[in-house]
Order: structure tokens, then C-alpha cells, then sequence
């Protein structure tokens, strides 16, 4: 079984809404240090073999996972074991 | 401390950077007689952006004042964030249409959201609480892959923001044509209450008094937003328009909130939300209005993003941000106010009295410019008009006359026109009853919300037939305030005043800017004539791609006052044996109908012929029949005709049917769309009374408890259907079309 | 009677309007800031989008002060409702079990629904009949109760749930769409008995909810009086 795990976030100039809510309450957890929160999505593919994975993960992200206008994408590939 | 490397005002001369603003040879030439020099590149910006068609209406101007905006139930015309009626009890009515095209058509939710969320600042800032929203819509034709994207991303953005404001969306139409393929038209309606004696508005008076910076961080989000929406839309500038504008309606909800508090305190001046050209605009606009003068200090303004540069920062059209001016040395109150609700206020300058528009940043004057010119003196533009050809084709062509055959097939299609189609698929995502007053949801003719602790309703419409304008701008003008006003009048309210969102392609081209003409005429002689004065507006040109442009498509946002809440009336029909009336004459009109469409693909020929004085008089008699209680239900007649508006009807009706006879051709009594008419019923005691209060009327048939719908035309039958056949085709045919593989 | 809603930035104000016309005696509004609650016969959570339903829905009001404060006086008996958002921040605080989804549909909804009171023993459900079918409102995005299989079988076997969806509109496990807690004094529902309190405005089905919670606090201040 092998993996594809993709990051999407928001590009950097991009308003994050869910990001800054939750700045807003860090207080009430005394972690002082943390200075900026982006909220994203992960997305888990995986795939029987690795074969044209790339181009499989690329298609899929560039048309369907992800919005071009909005957001960045980065993927890994990742073997597992049996699970 | 910001590097810039940005063009000096000699090279933005030499090199025409201006033009890549939206700014002509002319305009700028303007701009270094007004400075008597040339302006830095922050100055250019700030020019380019408040003389864009978005900020200043320099083409619509001339246009604009066609409108009247009379009438002794107004209390705020155009000028300020939204204009104002009087509804009684010393009440007032603060409502507005706002367009968001252009950015609906990169990135469709965030466009539409942001949409809506500007149009509630527009109303909020006056000091009113928004209770309704209302969205008109305008796309592609639904069996297309990118349309139905646009479309469900479009819904989906305005029911994500609009919901989380706790603002109800009660209302609105979409209307399916090729014209908008590219250009989907996304027109937000914003509508709040306000008792008169807290009417804000957005001035800057009071030399030293202190503007005050509330809501969300700058960012740079859309800029040159205001002037990409005021240019066609290309290949080459579809990515452009820096970072997307991407809403926050939480942050949204707590303005509003804090914001409906800051009206009472007395150190408030003036109040005005940051919406296109952002800081610009509202800056400058406050000071304008109130002639004064205002100093800022760009270090003081709140960055989202480092190395934020003046011009940037002027530009930014970041959102949930509003401005306002305070008492000096009051403004510690207005922090606290605002820091009640986690939102950040900072005083970020003041009011000065040299009418210049000074901007600070890093120790240095970066922009000083006279408010007025800037404000106010935009040139305008007479744009040069010419009859289309095809208009002129049109108007000699025969009257078409189309014979059909199937009428039952034919019922049954147009009810599966998307435009005619049930839209629950689209308002099931809403919040039709936020805030518990929504007598009357999406679906009927006109919204109906109480107003509570009152015997009062307000009726809300949307309409625009854009393909009658298209046909004819002058007739189809009228028509579209025509409707709306038939909307209000069918819901038991009486039309108060309307606002217009008007959006047109390229007004460069003389036989668009003929069309915008005419259309505003129309509606102007329209307006008059039935005593709606246009208090407030919107204006969105440029609606092409690729040369190819939009119907001309001048949105009515119409508002109406229920005398008492027993005058409410709805569309369906309410019991057995009640008498079913047509108000109105139908003759053969089938220029701009649905059944064209169905037939031919295409519009052609003329509008359908509207009287005005007909209209108004027929308008104040159903009126006066309601108010008196003689009426069951009310429906105008509209898209697809007269055995559409009965279908619909009957649909929701718990099992009622009915039973129609008419006299005449088919074809036309069907199907025509002939103006001014109304289907009503009236319980058979109340017939007389009726026929006494209102002319042209024909009784056509009686509500039965067979759930079918039965018509016959000089005693043949032509319709015989079952009200669940009918009512399937029309609440399955949005969703068909998404589910289907395109 | 003394009553309390509790507002947190981005609740909507529906609930207090509505209840300071209906429910008798003083209704206090409370802002989540306000820390210090008061005794109270009744405290309701509002409806809407606290903190816009970012991260989760009803996550980040839950862990504030005034509900750690809330869930003390929940387990001392306080009678407490929440309804809609107000229920999903009972589910994040963890004064009812499970927790609540995103519409099966993946979309908001919102349109009358018939609902089934399944257990009209509670303190808000006494003037129902058994069984009684009603309509209300739903409108939600995040309606999707769901729970584990050992804490449904519990629900079910303790009278828990309370209302039930008769067609199901977003996907709930065992169509729940109100529950109690063990102890018969927090009630949690998505529908919005609120609004519908008024014929005009197209139902009265959810006044008998709160005609429920006033007859029996009338009922125990005849008795203690």
C-alpha cells in the first residue's frame, strides 16, 4: 500500500478566518509563544502500487482537490507496511 | 521599514504606468493640473482607484440622474451607504443592492460572500440592524460544467457568510441565459431596521476630532479591485487582482453587534464602512461630505502582512473594517465599546480643515491632495450612443406567433426551465428564519418579515427581466420595476421605493451605453409613475468576455409596507370552490418568454407592451381589494405564462387542484407574457365586491379538491394534469441537471 | 421565574427575544465574558455560529469559562437547555455524550421537519403526548449526531433521546436529533422549538417545550411555596 499525503493551505496573503479564532483564545492555554495560526487540510490517497503515482497525485490536485485561487499545495509519498 | 522600489512620479509619466491603473491620458493630465505637479505613485493609486467607474460612476453618472429619488416617504436618498424610508412609528426602512461580479467569476464562494458582507456593512454603518437579505443571480446555462460550479460555489458562499451573520436570506431570483456564460451577475440585497432617531452617517466633521480604525488587520487582498471590476474581464487579467478577498462573517457579526451599540454613544460622529478602494474611499468620502479636510498616519493602520507599502495599504480592499470619526479625547470609551467584542479600534488620525487629503507613513508626507477633486470631481463621461442594428431588425419583424401543439408537454417543460424551476435546491442551504420574523420565505412572489411589536409586515423583492431589456431597454426598463412592484402589491404590501444594481457590458461600445440609456429611462418613467423613488444604487459595467456582452440586466430591489399583518397574502391557493381570477389582458406577446427560449433558442422581436398608467391604477385597486379582505391569494404573472403561475399555484396546497376555462388561442392564453396581470382567488361571497373594486377581470375557473389541473379552451381540454406530475418536474429540475454527468 | 441565555461572539439573539416574550419573569442576557452565574430556574444556550463554527462547531465556546462554570452547576442539578449551536457546545463540553458532524449532505439545510417526541418525561416535554408528531425548523450545517455503539445502546436503554427525525435530514444515527443527559436536567436538540412559537410565522409546535419547563417550575413553587 502506498500513500500520497497532501498538504493544502492557504496561500500566505489569504485571509484565515478559522486561523485567527483561534489565536484569539490561545490566552485561556498559556502558550504565549505561539504567534500565528493557518488552519489547512490534509488529504490521505492511497494507491494499490506506485505506478504513474506522481502523475496521478498532480492530476488529481491540480483539478479537483485543490482551489488554485485560494490555496498551495505539497505532497509526500509514503510506503506503509501492512495494516 | 518598508524598501520601496516603486516608480518615481517621473517615470509613472514617462512610462504610462497610469494606464495599467485604469487611468487615461486625459485623466491623469487632470490629476497634475488638480496637484500642479505629477503624483507619486500612492497618489496615483489613490486617484485610479476613487475615479474608477466603481467608486465615482463617471460613465453612470449622467445616467443616474434620470432617477428620482422624491417622495415624502424617503428619508435618505443616494449619496450614503444605503438609502433610507420611512415605515412609521418613527421607523425607518434602510436598504441597498450591491454587485460582486468580477470577483465572483475567479473565486465564486469567497466573491459572493465578500458580496454579501459588503452590502451588510453598507447597512449596518448607517446604524440600522440587518434583518434580511436578498441575492440576485445571473449565470451561464446549467448543463455546463463550469456554470453549475459557479453556480454551487456561489450559493454556498453567500449561505456560509450570510447564515453566520444571523441574517436571514429571505429572498431573490436566478436567472439561466448564454448572455451570462463567463459573467455570472451575483447582485447582493441588504435590508435593516433602524429607529430614525439613530440614523448614522459616514461624516467627518469637527476639526481635530479623531478617526478611529475598527475590525479586521489590512491586508492585500483585492487590490485594484475596484478598478479590475471596472474593466472586461480578458485571459490575461483573470488571475489579477492580488491576493483573493476572502470574508470573515464572524468577525462580520461581532461589527454588527458593536457597531448597533457605538449609535448610541454621543462621541461618535460619523461612521463609514471600508468597502471598494477600502481605506480610500472611505477616508476621503467622510471628509468630503462633511468638507473637511483628513490627516493619517499609515504606521498606526493595522498590518496583516509585513512590509506593507502606503500604496498598498490604500488600496487593500481587506474586509470587515469600517471607519469612524470620534469626539477628541472621547476615544478610550470607544476602544473599550470595542474591545467588549474582541475587536480591535485604533485611532489612526484626525480631521483637519485645510480640505486635504494627507497621508503619513514612515515620517513622510506619501500622498497630499485636495479631498474635494478627489472626492467629487471625477470627470464624467457623456458616452457616444447608437440604436443596434438588431434592435432595429427586431422592431420590423412580424409579431411572432408560435402554435403549439402539446400543451401538456409544453406545461411541463417550461416548469423545468432552470429559470422557472423551483430554486429550493438554492434556499434550502439558507437561513429563511434568523432572527424568528419571516412570515413569508423564498418561493413567492415578494419576502414578508414582521416587524416585531408592530401590526406591520415589510414585503422585499428582486426582479429584473433581462431578456425583455434586451429586446427593448426602455419597455424592459419599465417592466422591471413594473414586476417588482407587482410583487409587493401581490404580497398585500405597498410599494415604498427601490434600489437599483445596475450592470451592463462595456458602455465604450455606443450600442451598449444606448441600451443602458433607454433601460434607465424605463425605469426612471417607471418609478415615477408608480411613486417607488430610487433611494439608493449600485453600478457594475463592463460585463463582457471576449467581446461578447451580458444583457443589459438593471436589477429592482423593491420594498413595500403591509398597512396591517391581516393584509399578508401569499401565492397558493387556499380552499375549495374559492373563484379563481385573471386581472389583465393576454394577447399574443411571446418576445423575451420562456417559450421563445424552449422553441427557438434565442430571443427575438419585441418586448412585451406595457402601460403605465394601466399598471398603477390596476396596482392601487388589488391593493385596495386586499387591504379590504376580499382576497385569497395573490400571483403575478410572469416567466412562462399564465398556466405556469397557476401550476405554481397550486403547488404546496395540501391536495387542491383546479378547474380553468377560458376563450381564445392556445398558444396565447397559456403562454403569452403579456404585463400587468395578475391570477387571484376570491372565496365566491367576495366575487361582487371584488368585480366593484377592481376592472378588467375575468373569471376563469374555481379551486377543486382533486389534486389536477384542468384546463379547457372553448370547451376543449388542453390541460389535464396531475398536481404531483407538475409539481415533480418543477422540484426535480435544478437538482436533475446537477446530478447529471455533464 | 429567572431565566439566562447565554451569548457568545457570533450567537445569534433569536433565543432571548423570543424567550423574554414567553417565559415568565426576568430573562437575563448574559455575555460568555460575564463569568459569575447567577442563580437561575433555567439557562439556554443560544443558537447560531459561535466563533463563526471555526475549528468545530460549538469547540472553542465550550471551553470557556462561563461553560467550565455552566457544567458545575449542570451536575448540581441546574436545569439547562441548548438548542442548535447551544446543543453542540453541551456535546464539545462534554455535559452530553457524542459528538456532531457536517450534514451527510455536506450542505446547510434549512426547512421544517417532522419530529417524533420520543420520551415526554422530561421537565421540557411534559405537556407533549408520547409519541406526538411535530414540526419544527431545522437550519444547520453541522446536524450529524453521531455517537459509538456502546453510548447509543445507553442512550436508548436510559429514555435519553428525546426527539427523533421521522426523514432523516442529515444523517444522524438513530435519526437523533435531541437527547437528555442521565440526570433529566440538560436537554441538547438541533431543531428550533423557538421558532416556532408563533402562527404567523408558521407553527406553535415548539411552544408546548417551553409551557413544559414553566408548569413544572410552577408546580414546584406552589409546592415549596
Amino acid at each position: 500500500m502506498i500513500k500520497a499525503i497532501v498538504e493544502i493551505r492557504l496561500k500566505p496573503g489569504v485571509l484565515d478566518a478559522q486561523g485567527k479564532a483561534i489565536e484569539g483564545v490561545l490566552d485561556q492555554y498559556d502558550v504565549e509563544e505561539v504567534e500565528q495560526v493557518r488552519v489547512g487540510k490534509l488529504v490521505e490517497l492511497s494507491f494499490e502500487t506506485d505506478k504513474d503515482i506522481e502523475a496521478q497525485v498532480e492530476t488529481l490536485c491540480e483539478k479537483l482537490l485543490v482551489n488554485h485561487e485560494m490555496e498551495d499545495y505539497h505532497y509526500t509519498i509514503e510506503e506503509c507496511g501492512d495494516e | 521599514m518598508s524598501t520601496t522600489h516603486e516608480p518615481t512620479p517621473e517615470m509613472i509619466e514617462k512610462e504610462r504606468l497610469y494606464v495599467d491603473m485604469g487611468l487615461t491620458d486625459e485623466e491623469y493630465q487632470s490629476i497634475v493640473t488638480i496637484l500642479g505637479r505629477n503624483p507619486n505613485y500612492t497618489e496615483t493609486g489613490i486617484f485610479s482607484v476613487m475615479w474608477s467607474e466603481h467608486c465615482s460612476y463617471k460613465t453612470s453618472k449622467p445616467l443616474l440622474r434620470k432617477f428620482s429619488s422624491e417622495g415624502p416617504q424617503v428619508i435618505q436618498g443616494p449619496g450614503e451607504g444605503a438609502g433610507i424610508v420611512d415605515i412609521g412609528d418613527g421607523q425607518g426602512l434602510v436598504f441597498k443592492i450591491e454587485s460582486h461580479n468580477s470577483p465572483s467569476a475567479i473565486e465564486p464562494y469567497q466573491g459572493a460572500a465578500t458580496g454579501v458582507g459588503g452590502i451588510m456593512r453598507d447597512i449596518f454603518s448607517m446604524g440600522a440592524k440587518p434583518i434580511a437579505a436578498l441575492n440576485s443571480l445571473r449565470f451561464g446555462r446549467l448543463d455546463s460544467e463550469r456554470t453549475q460550479y459557479l453556480f454551487k460555489e456561489v450559493v454556498r458562499g453567500i449561505a456560509g457568510y450570510g447564515n453566520r451573520l444571523g441574517v436571514p436570506t429571505v429572498g431573490g431570483e436566478i436567472q439561466f441565459d448564454d448572455c451570462y456564460e463567463g459573467n455570472p451577475l451575483v447582485n447582493a440585497m441588504g435590508v435593516g431596521l433602524i429607529d430614525q432617531k439613530d440614523i448614522q452617517r459616514g461624516v467627518a466633521t469637527g476639526v481635530g476630532n479623531t478617526v478611529i480604525y475598527v475590525g479586521s488587520k489590512t491586508g492585500r487582498d483585492g487590490i485594484h479591485g475596484a478598478t479590475f471590476s471596472s474593466v472586461e474581464l480578458s485571459e490575461d487579467n483573470a488571475g489579477q487582482g492580488s491576493d483573493i478577498q476572502a470574508g470573515d462573517p464572524f468577525v462580520e457579526k461581532l461589527l454588527i453587534d458593536a457597531c448597533l451599540e457605538v449609535i448610541h454613544s454621543d462621541a461618535l460622529i460619523g461612521m463609514q464602512d471600508m468597502g471598494a478602494a477600502g481605506l480610500t474611499s472611505s477616508a476621503s468620502e467622510m471628509a468630503s461630505k462633511a468638507s473637511m479636510g483628513m490627516e493619517l498616519n499609515l504606521n498606526l493602520v493595522p498590518q496583516r502582512e509585513p512590509g506593507m507599502t502606503a500604496y498598498e495599504m490604500m488600496l487593500s480592499e481587506s474586509q470587515e473594517r469600517m471607519l469612524l470619526v470620534v469626539k477628541q479625547g472621547r476615544e478610550q470609551e470607544i476602544y473599550d465599546l470595542f474591545a467588549k467584542y474582541d475587536l480591535e479600534a485604533v485611532a489612526i488620525g484626525k480631521v483637519t480643515d485645510d480640505k486635504q487629503f494627507r497621508l503619513l507613513h514612515n515620517g513622510q508626507i506619501v500622498c497630499d491632495i485636495p479631498v474635494d477633486p478627489l472626492a467629487e470631481d471625477a470627470p464624467v463621461y457623456m458616452k457616444e450612443s447608437k440604436v443596434p442594428d438588431y434592435y432595429q431588425e427586431f422592431q420590423e419583424l412580424p409579431n411572432y406567433e408560435p402554435k403549439v401543439t402539446d400543451f401538456e408537454q409544453t406545461l411541463i417543460k417550461l416548469l423545468q426551465q432552470p429559470t422557472v424551476a423551483s430554486k429550493e435546491y438554492v434556499y434550502q442551504q439558507f437561513d429563511t428564519t434568523a432572527q424568528v420574523n419571516t412570515v413569508v420565505g423564498p418561493g413567492s412572489d415578494a419576502a414578508v418579515l414582521r416587524i416585531r411589536g408592530y401590526n406591520k409586515a415589510i414585503a422585499l423583492t428582486t426582479d429584473c427581466n433581462s431578456r425583455y431589456i434586451y429586446l427593448d431597454p426602455e419597455i424592459g426598463g419599465k417592466i422591471a420595476v413594473a414586476e417588482a412592484a407587482r410583487n409587493i402589491v401581490a404580497s398585500g404590501a405597498k410599494p415604498l421605493a427601490l434600489t437599483d444594481g445596475l450592470n451592463f457590458g462595456s458602455p465604450d461600445k455606443p450600442e451598449i451605453y444606448w441600451a443602458m440609456e433607454k433601460s434607465v429611462e424605463g425605469m426612471a418613467a417607471a418609478s415615477v409613475k408608480l411613486a417607488t423613488p430610487v433611494v439608493s444604487g449600485n453600478v457594475s459595467l463592463y460585463n463582457e468576455r471576449a467581446g461578447s456582452s451580458i444583457f443589459p440586466t438593471p436589477i429592482v430591489g423593491m420594498v413595500g409596507l403591509h398597512h396591517k399583518l391581516d393584509d399578508i397574502t401569499t401565492v397558493p391557493f387556499k380552499a375549495v370552490d374559492d373563484v379563481i381570477l385573471l386581472v389583465g389582458e393576454t394577447k399574443p406577446e411571446f418576445g423575451g418568454s420562456e417559450l421563445q427560449n424552449l422553441l427557438e433558442e434565442k430571443y427575438f422581436g419585441k418586448a412585451p407592451s406595457i402601460d403605465l398608467d394601466i399598471e398603477k391604477k390596476r396596482l392601487d385597486q388589488i391593493l385596495t381589494a386586499i387591504q379590504s379582505g376580499y382576497v385569497q391569494s395573490a400571483h403575478d404573472i410572469s416567466e412562462g405564462g399564465l398556466a405556469v403561475a397557476i401550476a405554481e399555484s397550486l403547488f404546496d396546497t395540501d391536495g387542491l387542484g383546479a378547474d380553468v376555462k377560458l376563450s381564445g388561442d392556445p398558444t396565447t392564453l397559456l403562454f403569452s407574457e403579456s404585463q400587468s396581470r395578475f391570477i387571484i382567488t376570491v372565496s365566491s361571497d367576495q366575487v361582487e365586491a371584488f368585480l366593484q373594486e377592481v376592472d378588467d377581470v375575468t373569471i376563469i375557473g374555481r379551486v377543486t379538491n382533486e389534486a389536477r389541473l384542468h384546463i379547457a379552451i372553448d370547451e376543449q381540454t388542453v390541460i389535464n394534469l396531475s398536481i404531483d406530475q407538475l409539481e415533480k418536474a418543477w422540484k426535480g429540475a435544478i437538482p436533475c441537471l446537477l446530478n447529471s454527468k455533464v | 421565574m429567572k431565566s439566562a441565555v447565554i451569548v457568545f461572539p457570533g450567537s445569534t439573539d433569536d433565543l432571548y427575544e423570543v424567550t423574554s416574550e414567553i417565559l415568565p419573569g426576568q430573562v437575563d442576557r448574559i455575555w460568555y465574558k460575564d463569568s459569575n452565574l447567577k442563580d437561575y430556574d433555567l439557562i439556554m444556550l443560544s443558537g447560531g455560529f459561535s466563533y463563526g463554527d471555526y475549528l468545530r462547531a460549538g469547540a472553542i465556546a465550550a471551553r470557556t469559562e462561563i461553560v467550565t462554570a455552566l457544567k458545575e452547576r449542570a451536575e448540581s442539578g441546574q436545569l439547562v437547555l441548548g438548542i442548535g449551536n447551544g446543543f453542540q457546545i453541551l456535546l464539545e463540553s462534554g455535559l452530553l455524550p457524542g459528538v456532531m458532524l457536517q450534514n451527510e449532505g455536506l450542505d446547510f439545510v434549512c426547512k421544517n421537519n417532522n419530529l417524533i417526541v420520543r420520551n415526554n418525561q422530561t421537565t421540557f416535554t411534559c405537556n407533549y403526548q408520547e409519541n406526538e408528531v411535530i414540526t419544527l425548523p431545522i437550519a444547520h450545517g453541522s446536524g450529524r449526531y453521531y455517537c459509538d455503539k456502546q453510548t447509543l445502546e445507553q442512550l436508548q436503554a436510559n429514555q435519553q433521546i428525546v426527539f427523533s427525525y421521522q426523514d432523516n435530514p442529515n444523517g444522524s444515527i438513530g435519526n437523533i436529533a435531541g437527547i437528555i443527559n442521565q440526570a433529566g436536567n440538560v436537554l441538547g436538540m438541533m431543531p428550533h422549538p423557538e421558532r416556532a412559537t408563533s402562527a404567523l410565522l408558521g407553527s406553535e409546535a415548539g411552544l408546548k417545550l417551553f409551557q413544559s419547563i414553566i408548569g413544572k417550575w410552577r408546580e414546584d413553587h406552589v409546592n415549596n411555596s
